[in-house]
C-alpha cells in the first residue's frame, strides 16, 4: 500500500502486547486478532508510541538498522498495512507542512 | 430449614442445601460460595440470552449471570442466578435435584469463576511431573475420551470440559474428581465399575456416563502450573498420532482464545480479560496441534505418546 508521506500513524490505544521470541506479540482488543512482530517490526511499534509520519518511521529505522532506503520503505509500508488492517494502527488526517 | 452440605470444587468451599457430586469439605471450612434455593426464574426475553448449548442459555453482566436450562419441550426448567459469592438455584416440578446439582458443579461454577476474575478454557487437563497438560478442542473432537485414556494411563485428572485458570498465577484449578465418557468408552478403559449416567433426565441422556475418580486419579486441591497446551484437530482415519511443532505465537494465541469457554456470550470486559490471558498462556508454554485416530482401540497408544516426554512409565 502507498501511504501519503504527510500522514501520521498512531497506535490504537485499545491494544496490548507482551515480549515473545525476541519480538512482540500484540493483541488488537477491538478485533480480537493477534499479530507477532519480529525485532525490526517491534522497533517500528516502539516509534509509534507517539504519532509518527511514514518518512519519520523510515528515518528512525535506518538510523537503527543497516538497511537501504528502498527496502526500508517497502518493509515499513508492508508492516503498516498489516497493522492498519488489524486496527492496531490508525492513519490520521494528513497535515500540511509535515 | 434444609441441611447444609459443604463441598470442595474448583478450589472453593461450597455450602449448599442439596448434596453436590463433589468431595466433602471440613464442616468448619470458610465458605467461598453459598448456594441457596429460590423459585425458578421466568424464561429470558427475546434476544436477552445467548444460547450456549442445545438445552442451556446464559445472560451475562459484568458482576452477575443467569443460567437457564430446560428440557427439550421447555416444560421442565431450572435457573441459576450467579454472583461472585453465591448461586441461587430454582427448578420447576419434575426436575431431578441431582441434575441441578450436577450442573451446579459444572456451568454454575464456571460462571462464578468468570465473574470472580478467573478464565476458563473449553478442554480438559491432566497432571504430569512437569505440570498441567491442557487439551483444547471443539465439541466432538474427543477431549473427554482422551482425558479418560490419560487418567487410565496414570496421569491424574485436573479438570474435564471446564479448565479454569487461576486469577493470580498461570495454573489450572482442579475441578472435581469426575470425568464424563461415552457408554462405549467407559468399559474399554476399565472405568465402567465406577460410572453412572451423568444426568437422570432423559433429555440429557446424550451427556453419557460420569466416572467418579478415586483420590490417586485426581490432582487434589492446589492449582497446577501450566506446562503445555494441545489443540485437538478433527479425528482422522489413519493410525498415527500427529503432534505439530509449537505453533507461532500469534497462531497459538488465536487457538487458545478460540477455545475460551462461552467466549461469544461474555460481556466485553470479561472477553478482554480472556484475550489478554491467551497472551500470558502462549508466553509461558508451548501450544501444539494434536491429531489422533478415530479409533477407541488406539487410545492407549495416544496416551503413551502424550505421556512419553514426561518419562512416565506406567
Amino acid at each position: 500500500m502507498n501511504f501519503d508521506p504527510k500522514c501520521r500513524f498512531e497506535r490504537n490505544a485499545d491494544s496490548f502486547g507482551v515480549e515473545q521470541d525476541g519480538g512482540l506479540l500484540l493483541l488488537a482488543l477491538e478485533t480480537g486478532r493477534y499479530i507477532h512482530l519480529n525485532a525490526t517490526a517491534h522497533a517500528i511499534w516502539q516509534m509509534l508510541a507517539a504519532p509518527c509520519s511514514f518518512d519519520a518511521l523510515c528515518a528512525g529505522l535506518q538510523a537503527r538498522f543497516a538497511v537501504d532506503a528502498t527496502r526500508c520503505r517497502s518493509e515499513v509500508s508492508a508492516l503498516l498495512t498489516r497493522l492498519v488492517d488489524a486496527r492496531l494502527v490508525f492513519v490520521r488526517a494528513c497535515e500540511p507542512g509535515l | 430449614m434444609r441441611d447444609t452440605h459443604r463441598h470442595r470444587a474448583f478450589g472453593l468451599t461450597l455450602a449448599a442445601p442439596l448434596r453436590l457430586p463433589a468431595p466433602a469439605a471440613a464442616a468448619d471450612a470458610p465458605i467461598d460460595v453459598a448456594i441457596t434455593v429460590e423459585p425458578v426464574l421466568p424464561p429470558p426475553g427475546e434476544g436477552e440470552a445467548t444460547r450456549v448449548s442445545q438445552l442451556m442459555q446464559i445472560v451475562f453482566a459484568t458482576d452477575s449471570a443467569i443460567l437457564h436450562a430446560h428440557g427439550l419441550d421447555f416444560a421442565q426448567r431450572y435457573t441459576m442466578r450467579i454472583t461472585r459469592s453465591g448461586i441461587a438455584v430454582g427448578w420447576s416440578a419434575g426436575v431431578e435435584p441431582a441434575d441441578v446439582a450436577r450442573h451446579l458443579v459444572g456451568p454454575g461454577l464456571v460462571a462464578q469463576a468468570l465473574l470472580a476474575g478467573r478464565t476458563c478454557l473449553h478442554g480438559c487437563a491432566v497432571q504430569t511431573p512437569a505440570g498441567a497438560i491442557v487439551i483444547l478442542g471443539a465439541s466432538g473432537r474427543g477431549k473427554s475420551t482422551l482425558a479418560a485414556a490419560l487418567v487410565a494411563a496414570g496421569l491424574p485428572l485436573i479438570a474435564e470440559e471446564y479448565v479454569v485458570i487461576a486469577e493470580d498465577e498461570l495454573a489450572c484449578v482442579p475441578a472435581i474428581p469426575a470425568l464424563k465418557v461415552s457408554r462405549e468408552t467407559a468399559p474399554l478403559l476399565g472405568l465402567a465399575g465406577r460410572s453412572e449416567p451423568t444426568f437422570r433426565h432423559p433429555d440429557f441422556a446424550g451427556e453419557g456416563m460420569t466416572v467418579t475418580l478415586d483420590r490417586d486419579s485426581f490432582a487434589g486441591d492446589a492449582p497446577v502450573p501450566l506446562a503445555a497446551v494441545y489443540v485437538l484437530d478433527p479425528r482422522h482415519r489413519d493410525t498415527g498420532v500427529h503432534l505439530s511443532l509449537p505453533l507461532p505465537p500469534a497462531q497459538a494465541a488465536g487457538a487458545v482464545a478460540e477455545h475460551t469457554y462461552w467466549g461469544a456470550a461474555l460481556p466485553p470486559e470479561l472477553r478482554t480479560r480472556f484475550l489478554r490471558r491467551a497472551l500470558d498462556i502462549v508466553q509461558h508454554c508451548p501450544v501444539r496441534r494434536l491429531a489422533v485416530p478415530d479409533d477407541l482401540e488406539a487410545l492407549p497408544r495416544v496416551a503413551a505418546a502424550i505421556r512419553a516426554p514426561y518419562g512416565i512409565s506406567r
